[in-house]
């Protein structure tokens, strides 16, 4: 037995660790792959002392630590794919349903080719992620409410469309539905990433921000801002 | 005897001659063939002669580069080739730019195709963290006045329809095309928020952000009017 069992474990030590992380379809790029990849690696360096609540919640551990970042999407990513995702407009998009592998991830050409801030776009390819998850029936947005006004009392539309938002599933109740863990994410980063460059969060803030105003659920809303906008910035450190 | 003086002396003044056409060829060499005095285009007005005049203004400028700012140009255009916004090279290359190095990214912004926001937006925040002049404020001016890029595709067309369905998915594309002059009103809050900032420039970034309230884009606007809100409460 011991002599069957000693390869055994050799073996298995020499498996490679990356062989759980996510594959590419054939038809992906190789500058798409290339620059996915550099993404990640991109988030990977993150690190931070403390995170809040909410964030040590979804990612785990009680610091900022960009390998739980990208273990959160290796966790739940098994196939990245190209498609169009039904919009010209669309960086990233899971497709869930009988027929679909909701674990793969689809990005379009836009990835590569639209000018967004890099920790933007990792924003959208981490709330995409978050949609894989069937134990959570793949985290199902909410309808946005009628009517769906922004702060100065303006409906609010998709800039895609020119279409107001009010009755679209554009929106979420639950701080830990995709657009909430994206703002969880994106103002930890900007509020606790040590290394960050002023850019990076800057434009974490900025997005997060922008997310937020998805949030229709007033608890959800108080329990968010008491997470996350608490503390007031001292200066944009810019 | 006069011919004895005459000689030596135009000898030494075709010679003063040929030693100062050496150095300025030189000069040009250093600065990677910028275009001389010489080239600069004759006065015309309207939009074209101010463009015109930029660039000519920018040239002589970068005549005025020194091996420094051709450095930090070029650590610049790395950053921005590699992709990588956590360089940080951000935070520690790009400070007390000279104004020579400060004309060659405003020429790099200009030279982006508008649909370039991430670039673009990049050289308006560095250059926001050194606003030291008039001409540093009319920069950011010239960038708050130009008109709304309409689609991350093509600035001058509206995005193309899609799926009802997808609509979900458009997250934070209204501050992407806005990017460059939200990042003007980011680099004028700071201003306000930093110790010792020169008051005629404090005075200059109000007009600005009052300005900047009556843009087309609705996101620049709120987010002007929200700037202004917080630095008038004191929040």
């Amino acid at each position: 037995m011991k002599s069957i069992s000693l390869p055994i474990l050799i073996l298995s030590l020499a498996i490679p660790a990356t062989a759980s992380a996510y594959t590419f379809d054939k038809d992906v790029p190789q500058a798409t792959r290339d620059q996915i990849t550099q993404d990640l690696a991109f988030l990977e360096t993150f690190q931070g002392k403390q995170s809040t609540p909410f964030h040590q919640k979804v990612f785990g551990g009680k610091t900022i630590d960009g390998k739980a970042y990208v273990k959160f999407f290796t966790d739940r990513v098994s196939a990245v794919g190209m498609d169009d995702c039904g919009n010209p407009n669309a960086v990233a998009c899971v497709i869930t349903g009988i027929f679909s592998d909701s674990s793969k991830i689809w990005l379009t050409n836009n990835y590569i080719k639209f000018s967004h801030p890099q920790v933007a776009k990792m924003s959208v390819v981490f709330h995409e992620a978050r949609h894989t998850e069937d134990a959570n029936s793949n985290w199902p947005h909410a309808n946005c409410p009628t009517p769906f006004l922004d702060a100065q009392g303006k409906d609010m539309v998709s800039i895609w469309t020119g279409a107001r938002l009010e009755g679209q599933a554009a929106c979420d109740k639950t701080p830990f539905g995709s657009y909430g863990m994206s703002v969880i994410l994106l103002k930890n980063i900007e509020k606790n990433c040590d290394n960050c460059t002023a850019k990076v969060k800057m434009d974490a803030g900025l997005y997060g921000d922008d997310q937020f105003k998805r949030m229709t659920d007033k608890k959800a809303i108080a329990d968010m801002t008491k997470d996350l906008y608490t503390v007031k910035k001292k200066n944009n450190q810019i | 005897m006069r011919k004895r003086v005459l000689v030596p002396l135009i000898l030494i003044f075709v010679v003063a001659a040929a030693w100062k056409g050496l150095v300025q060829s030189q000069t040009e060499t250093v600065t990677g063939g910028a275009g001389s005095s010489d080239s600069a285009p004759p006065a015309i007005s309207g939009a074209e002669g101010s463009a015109l005049g930029r660039q000519a203004a920018s040239e002589e400028k970068k005549s005025e580069a020194n091996p420094n700012d051709l450095r930090t140009l070029k650590i610049f255009d790395e950053i921005i080739a590699s992709r990588n916004d956590n360089d940080p090279r951000l935070d520690t290359e790009f400070r007390n730019l000279s104004p020579a190095a400060k004309a060659m990214l405003r020429d790099r912004y200009r030279n982006y195709q508008r649909e370039k926001r991430n670039e673009r937006g990049t050289v308006v925040f560095l250059l926001g963290r050194n606003l030291t002049s008039a001409e540093d404020m009319t920069f950011l001016r010239e960038v708050l006045s130009e008109p709304p890029c309409r689609s991350m595709k093509d600035c001058e067309k509206d995005p193309a329809n899609g799926e009802a369905s997808s609509l979900h998915q458009d997250m934070g594309t209204e501050i992407s095309l806005a990017y460059p002059q939200v990042v003007v009103l980011k680099s004028i809050e700071a201003l306000f928020e930093r110790d010792g900032s020169d008051p005629q420039r404090l005075e200059e970034a109000k007009v600005i952000l009052e300005a900047a309230k009556r843009s087309q884009s609705d996101k620049v606007r709120d987010l002007a009017g929200a700037i202004q809100h917080r630095l008038s409460s004191g929040e």
